[in-house]
């Protein structure tokens, strides 16, 4: 019986053609995302990871298919529930129920029977996967070897399985509330635990409780595979890690005891009348009361008056039912929730909490809230267009003599105010969350502008879209469905390379918030298009309007007839002698003429502000997109590299600028000369300079006779061809001026940065000279499709001209620079150099920098409005320009660059400079750079973090100032050359140098918390390698490699050879290249490294092997430890695990290698304090060791403090268990 | 309990009738729900009868704006029904055939609610018409109770009193008897007659005696066509001496079926009761009886007697 019912709710569902269409509508989403994510259409790809994981890999199947599965919850959602809910909604149930089958046989013939059919409509995700990845639309290259089990893995343990437990959620709430509402109320809050979960589980721990919490194993599974290198990626399955199959089961124990609860509650008796109304429809029937009709029930009137009353007393109702209702209540509440979870994570830079920011909390609502809006707006824009007919009073309600616009705005109203008091409900909890944390600087205006212009208006344009949907696609699910592919057109298209916020609707350019320059140049534009596709709604809401569905007629060519009738005709009411109904034909036909002139109008306001937006945005502000970008970099690759990347440059000896920003208007002058010297010994003809790509050239040229060789618009290219070369040590001087003047609209996200207030102006905007690789594209999937072969590498240290070329200004060396700098009053000007001169004139402030030295040559000009606060050490003026609200964390910057002047200038060498500039600027870049004595910092990065000494806590702001000091050495005293491995030297040196300054500070206990903090870096990043992985001593431009690894590695080479010895290694190597002279070859990597080889003894000669010039990863692993009390009242403790060294290839291809090593051996007290630290020799394989100490040991392990890398560093340290006598 | 609200529509009673001319529909699914369908109504009750299928409720719709025609026109005094529409729903008074309300809403204020909707725009008379109305259909006591929560009868009361609201000049109702007791029976058809005194009453059944009962004036459809049209009794007396009576056994209604024109047969006592269809006795086993509506009804649907319209 079961089964016959099962069968039979299949085939009702396969006669459906609905049923079709979910399978063609998941099988296109899955087959579009698949080549999207393959790059089958553009260079630019969705990413899932990174892109040198194939499409058809393990892991990026099971990523894309078992999200794409998330997505289909709703449609899960819609079955389960009609399952149920079928009956009642058509009365039958009355019917169904005295059919001779048992509760039991019901309920699970109609769950398996849905079940089997929305397995079969979501095969269509891994069939279309394949389709996709066998249609020879994606690249090769992004393609592996196909295998089914990549395949039905993901589609059996998460599409499945999610499908079963969330499905038995769906079911069981259907069945007990014989609605379906809840079931739309339960899925909601299921995606948005979701995502409130994911947010708070990214990044935990392998075997933390938090990981079971994500409902649907997505991140479980994320976590399991985080560590995983491409190859891992591309071809092992997502094992069943302990993690993943304690989620999967869980979850589908949840399943199982709804179904179970389901059972035991759900009734088969029709739940009758109460008795109460029972007998009142008794009485109602007994009375015999004999009255008769009248010919009339009430005067009729259709005038003003009449038709505001009716428009009030529907909006009214409207909302009445809307709000007035508990799940409306549910879903406030889970907004609120939602605010709440994602508030844990506010603003987290690294682990370490910021202040709660208004910007920060209203950045929430942009972006998974947004989605929560969407939902809702999807799923009541249904509600309310076919209420009446849910209700069964579509008729009644429909011939009520008032126009279709009343019916549609009352709902319009009642759907907005949702959103409303959505909006208002997670502000009240915003500045609650700020003031619960003690944050009591709201910013209002902020609140406003975010909630009203930005989210509301976007929610205003995706209500008009939804209701449009529905009206238009006349049926409640299938509308849900279209403004779903809709929604994912909108957001997905960019992919395509279709990224014009002309073409996408309710998209607007991005705003961003900053407490310094507020709102800066970024609202005005996107009100502008907000402003675009509001005309554009009303559009709809006039085509909605006249498509209204009254009436019965569902055919769309009646419809159309009806919304022409509506249109067009003016109403034949001549002659209506109706005495009592004030059916006036003049004013209706004025009426039915404004319609059309209102129609006229918004498509003329329409057409007008796309004129104004495409003009502004094509013509005047040329937006160019991400594919444009691609192909500038390609042709400016094509053009000059071949002739140019070689040819040696004169280089900048000196620099002048003289730079005017008007800081109000937005607008700049830059201009200024640079002396040009031969400083080779061949003589130079071409000089190829690199314009500035935000500015507008006013003036180029050269104080001897030259030709312009190129004049490259399109790549801001020029080359000054000399008439008579420019001989070794001969010198020319290049003058040039440039401008920006903004004007009219701007979708360019990347247009000048001068701002009202934090204008920073770095490389980008100055002239450079030479070809500039950074330029070239880096992608190798983007190369392969223009052909341009592998992505550049530097050269290795035999190449003698990349010796005596620095990565920064290629022949540039060492660089005397002064800057005339103007700007708005009340603000100050900041370059890099010596304060020589500062006064105002009128309405401008002046200053003047000039360098001390010759430097590397790194220009840049700051503006702002700045509080500042002043310190000394020694002669050394110390200075924190800052953002007057942003005092928070000023004095340990300010402790940072004091105690970095004291350490690195003992270990190191001395200062160059008698200043230290730290400026804050505007969180439009999320960065701090060093310049010679100066250092822009930007306000995200640590202005607002919040150090409350929390024992996870990293002091942010002290490291990166300190990171940012230490780069006053390496590089700026001892420019590399342009060689493989050039980042060691700078950004491998500076991390090191910073984590030596957080153990002065913080102590070596605590090195353990940096340290893991850096490891998780280096395996994180390792395991999203775009290319492949290098050692150390090949350092490219991998964050993971250079910064966290070198950190690592550098920290346990002093471990080993002690800080004395490397530190006398770094001072000789500073000695030799400090502002080495133009004949000196620039240091190199492999010169470091041999340079430390040499000094270090013979039994850790092999750790430079393991550390810098290969990729090894350790596996160290503490399985027992044990302690017994010795009669001496000592404890011995006993020490068990494991241990290997593996080499990996750059594609993570592991092989194990024998070893001797010394590692370090720990054991900590009851208050995490070291009893015992000592290096052990280790062989590969297992181990045991006894060691006799005088404390109670807690815990012990293999490598405490992770100096060597180990991928799996949570199992290096165990609790110590007590053996008793 | 009489009102003393004042009625316009008496000092001035302009009497429309509806005037259907060659309306036809065909739906997506191929359905001919009207076919070249005329009917010229006048005011009064109207019975529209047919059986299930036929096209009753197509045309109600049809008439009541919910629906569009692909052909034909209606027109309504002036007013063309099919173009504009607004106006007809000003004087329509419908009670659809199901009937169902928003959840959570009382009757007094959902009648409330479309006595504004309808143009009562005074307050005070508008709160009258609410109390008069559910006083008239008798759902005083269940004034607060929400409708949803009313019985099927009850619902469709308080639909008879959504349809009177304000001064309609045509109502429409759609088998309005289903769901009501026979003493409910009883007070609906003497409601309606008393409205269909000045106004266009149409009444849509399947029911005979519903048309007998009240109506002046009667169609019969089937198919979407219109078989017959008339005064009942003057259709009942064109098909005075032409219906023959026999009682067979059951076993020989084939043949009977067959061989004559059977308007229709029912059980009485075992036995099979057949009407049938001559000019003359077929022969001498049949005796003749004196027809009435329902002979009419089946004749027509039957096609026994199309050509005699009245």
């Amino acid at each position: 019986m079961i089964i016959d019912i099962a069968k039979f709710e299949m085939v009702r569902h396969l006669k459906r053609p609905a049923t079709y269409v979910y399978f063609a509508g998941y099988a296109l989403l899955a087959f579009m995302f698949i080549l999207l994510t393959g790059g089958a259409f553009e260079s630019v790809r969705v990413s899932v990871d990174s892109s040198n994981v194939l499409v058809n890999g393990a892991y990026t199947l099971t990523a894309t298919l078992a999200s794409l599965g998330v997505v289909g919850l709703l449609t899960v959602a819609a079955f389960m529930g009609q399952a149920v809910y079928q009956d009642f909604h058509y009365k039958m149930h009355s019917l169904v129920f005295v059919r001779p089958i048992s509760k039991l046989q019901f309920l699970a013939g109609r769950f398996i029977g849905t079940f089997a059919i929305l397995a079969l409509i979501f095969l269509s995700l891994p069939l279309a996967a394949f389709v996709a990845s066998v249609a020879g639309m994606i690249p090769a290259d992004a393609l592996g070897d196909n295998h089914l089990s990549f395949y039905l893995s993901p589609y059996l343990s998460f599409i499945l399985g999610n499908m079963l437990w969330a499905g038995a959620i769906f079911f069981s709430l259907a069945a007990l509330f014989r609605k379906m509402m809840p079931v739309y109320i339960g899925g909601l809050l299921l995606v948005l635990f979701w995502v409130a979960s994911s947010i708070s589980v990214a990044g935990a721990s392998e075997g933390s409780a938090s990981v079971f919490i994500d409902p649907f194993g997505l991140q479980a599974a994320e976590n399991a595979a985080r560590y995983w290198t491409i190859s891992e990626k591309n071809n092992d399955l997502l094992s069943f890690t302990q993690d993943v199959l304690l989620n999967r089961l869980m979850w589908l124990g949840i399943g199982a005891a709804m179904l179970l609860w389901c059972y035991r509650r759900f009734d088969f008796v029709e739940s009758l009348p109460s008795k109460k109304l029972k007998k009142a429809n008794a009485n109602a029937s007994k009375s015999t009361l004999q009255v008769s009709a009248k010919s009339s029930y009430g005067r009729q009137l259709f005038d003003a008056l009449s038709q505001r009353q009716a428009f009030f007393s529907l909006v009214k109702l409207e909302l009445w039912q809307t709000l007035k209702n508990r799940y409306f209540v549910v879903l406030l509440m889970a907004a609120v929730g939602f605010i709440l979870f994602a508030s844990g994570n506010i603003g987290k830079i690294f682990g370490t909490t910021t202040y709660p920011t208004t910007y920060m909390i209203t950045d929430v609502l942009g972006g998974g809230f947004e989605i929560f809006i969407l939902i809702v707006l999807v799923f009541y824009a249904g509600e309310l267009v076919w209420r009446e007919k849910d209700a069964g009073m579509k008729q009644v309600f429909d011939m009520m003599p008032i126009p279709a616009s009343f019916a549609y705005f009352a709902k319009f109203i009642a759907l907005m105010s949702v959103i409303t008091l959505m909006l208002l409900v997670v502000m009240v909890a915003g500045v609650l969350i700020q003031a619960s944390s003690g944050y009591y600087e709201f910013d209002w205006h902020v609140y406003l502008t975010e909630l009203l212009l930005i989210n509301f208006s976007k929610a205003l344009l995706l209500a008009a879209l939804a209701l449009f949907v529905q009206t238009v696609v006349g049926n409640k699910y299938a509308g849900h469905g279209v403004m779903v592919v809709l929604y994912l057109a909108i957001i997905l298209i960019p992919q395509a390379g279709i990224d014009s916020f002309l073409l996408r609707y309710a998209e607007a350019p991005e705003v961003m918030y900053s407490d310094m320059n507020g709102y800066g140049t970024y609202l005005a534009p996107h009100l502008w298009f907000k402003a675009y596709w509001l005309a554009f709604a009303v559009i709809l809401v006039q085509l909605s309007v006249l498509m209204w569905p009254r009436g019965e007629d569902a055919r769309l060519s009646d419809r159309l007839k009806n919304a022409r009738i509506a249109f067009n005709d003016q109403g034949n009411v001549q002659g209506n002698a109706q005495a009592n109904v004030q059916a006036n034909a003049q004013s209706k036909t004025q009426i039915k003429n404004q319609w059309k002139k209102g129609f006229a109008a918004s498509v003329l306001v329409f057409a007008s502000l796309a004129g104004v937006l495409t003009y502004n945005t094509v013509v005047v502000n040329p937006t160019l997109s991400a594919d444009e970008q691609v192909e500038n970099a390609v042709d400016y690759e094509r053009q000059y590299r071949s002739s140019f990347e070689t040819l040696s440059q004169p280089a900048i000896v000196n620099a002048d600028f003289v730079v005017d920003i008007y800081a109000s208007q937005r607008s700049l002058k830059l201009g200024g000369s640079y002396t040009l010297k031969n400083e080779l010994q061949q003589p130079m003809s071409k000089v190829f300079v690199n314009l500035p790509q935000p500015l507008d050239l006013v003036e180029l040229s050269m104080n001897r006779q030259y030709a312009v060789g190129i004049d490259d618009e399109v790549n801001r290219v020029k080359v000054l061809t000399l008439d008579k070369p420019l001989m070794p040590g001969e010198a020319v001087e290049l003058t040039f001026a440039f401008e920006f003047v903004p004007q009219g609209i701007s979708a360019e996200r990347k247009a000048a940065r001068v701002f009202q207030n934090g204008t920073f102006l770095d490389i980008e905007y100055f002239p450079t000279i030479g070809f500039d690789m950074n330029r070239v594209v880096q992608s190798q999937n983007t190369r392969d499709k223009f052909a341009l072969g592998p992505v550049p590498e530097l050269p290795g240290p035999e190449n003698a001209q990349a010796l005596m070329r620095n990565p920064f200004s290629g022949d540039t060396r060492w660089a005397n620079s002064s800057y005339r700098l103007s700007t708005d009053i009340g603000q100050t000007a900041i370059s890099p150099g010596e304060l020589v001169k500062q006064w105002t004139e009128g309405d401008r402030a002046h200053f003047e920098y000039q360098s001390k030295r010759s430097t590397i040559f790194f220009p840049a000009v700051v503006s702002a409005r700045y509080t500042v606060k002043e310190a000394k050490w020694n002669d050394v003026a110390i200075q924190v320009l800052h953002h007057d609200r942003h005092d928070y964390n000023v004095d340990t910057m300010i402790s940072g660059v004091q105690q970095s002047l004291d350490v690195f200038t003992k270990e190191f060498g001395e200062y160059p400079f008698d200043h230290v500039r730290i400026l804050e600027f505007p969180r439009f870049s999320r960065f701090a750079q060093s310049y010679p004595g100066t250092i822009p910092y930007s306000e995200a990065i640590g202005f607002i973090a919040r150090l409350e000494g929390g024992e996870d806590e990293i002091d942010f702001p002290y490291f990166v100032t300190a990171h940012e000091m230490a780069h006053q050495w390496w590089p700026h005293q001892t420019s590399m050359s342009s060689t493989k491995g050039a980042n060691m030297l700078s950004e491998t040196l500076a991390q090191y140098s910073a984590l030596v300054m957080m153990e002065h500070q913080f102590g070596s206990d605590n090195m353990r918390k940096f340290l893991r903090f850096s490891l998780d870096g280096y395996l994180t990043g390792r395991g999203s390698e775009r290319n492949k992985e290098v050692p150390l001593i090949e350092a490219d431009d991998a964050n993971y490699v250079m910064y966290d690894k070198g950190g690592i590695v550098m920290y346990a080479l002093r471990d080993y050879l002690g800080a004395e010895q490397l530190h006398k290694i770094l001072r000789a190597y500073l000695n030799e290249f400090k502002y080495a002279d133009t004949d000196h070859p620039y240091p190199t990597s492999t010169g470091l490294v041999a340079r430390i080889k040499q000094n270090t003894p013979p039994q850790y000669q092999y750790l430079i092997e393991d550390l810098f010039e290969n990729i090894t990863l350790m596996d160290m692993r503490t399985t027992e430890a044990t302690s017994k009390e010795t009669q001496t009242g000592q404890y011995q403790l006993t020490l068990k695990g494991q241990v290997s060294k593996n080499r990996l290839t750059g594609q993570g291809e592991s092989q194990s290698v024998a070893m001797n090593d010394m590692i370090d051996v720990g054991i900590f007290d009851e208050a995490g304090k070291v009893i015992y630290l000592q290096k052990h020799r280790f062989e590969a394989g297992e181990f045991e060791l006894t060691i006799s100490v005088d404390k109670k040991p807690a815990s012990a392990g293999i490598d405490p403090y992770h100096k060597l890398i180990d991928r799996v560093p949570d199992d290096n340290r165990v609790n110590v268990g007590v053996v008793e006598e | 309990m009489e009102s003393n609200i004042q009625n316009p529509g008496i000092q001035n009673p302009s009497i429309q009738s509806l005037s259907i001319k060659n309306l036809s529909k065909t739906y997506a699914n191929g359905t001919k729900a009207l076919n070249n369908l005329s009917l010229d109504i006048k005011p009064g009750m109207f019975g529209l009868l047919g059986p299930n299928g036929a096209g009753k409720s197509s045309l109600m719709r049809t008439i009541s704006t919910l629906q569009s025609a692909d052909s034909g026109s209606i027109h309504f005094g002036d007013i063309d029904v099919l173009k504009d529409k607004n106006e007809v729903r000003k004087l329509i008074g419908y009670l659809p055939q199901d009937f169902d309300v928003y959840p959570n809403i009382s009757a007094s204020d959902l009648l409330n609610h479309f006595a504004v909707l309808k143009g009562l725009s005074n307050k005070s008379e508008r709160k009258q018409v609410v109390d008069e109305l559910l006083h008239l259909v008798n759902l005083d006591d269940m004034r607060n109770k929400a409708v949803a929560s009313y019985s099927g009868g009850m619902k469709r009361r308080f639909g008879i009193a959504q349809a009177l609201i304000g001064e309609p000049k045509l109502v429409i109702v759609d088998e309005p008897t289903a769901g009501l007791d026979p003493e409910e029976q009883v007070r609906f058809h003497n409601l309606l007659s008393e409205i269909g005194r000045n106004i266009v009453v149409i009444l849509s059944t399947h029911i005979v005696t519903d048309v007998s009962d009240l109506c002046s004036d009667m169609a019969i459809i089937c198919k979407g066509e219109k078989r017959l049209a008339g005064h009942p009794l003057a259709l009942i007396d064109q098909l005075k001496g032409k219906v023959w009576k026999k009682i067979i056994n059951s076993q020989q209604l084939p043949t009977y079926q067959k061989n004559f024109n059977l308007i229709s047969h029912r059980l009485v006592l075992g036995s099979t009761a057949i009407h049938c269809f001559a000019d003359s006795a077929p022969d001498s086993s049949f005796e003749p009886i004196e027809p009435n509506l329902e002979d009419v009804y089946f004749a027509a649907i039957k096609g026994l007697n199309q050509k005699q319209e009245a």
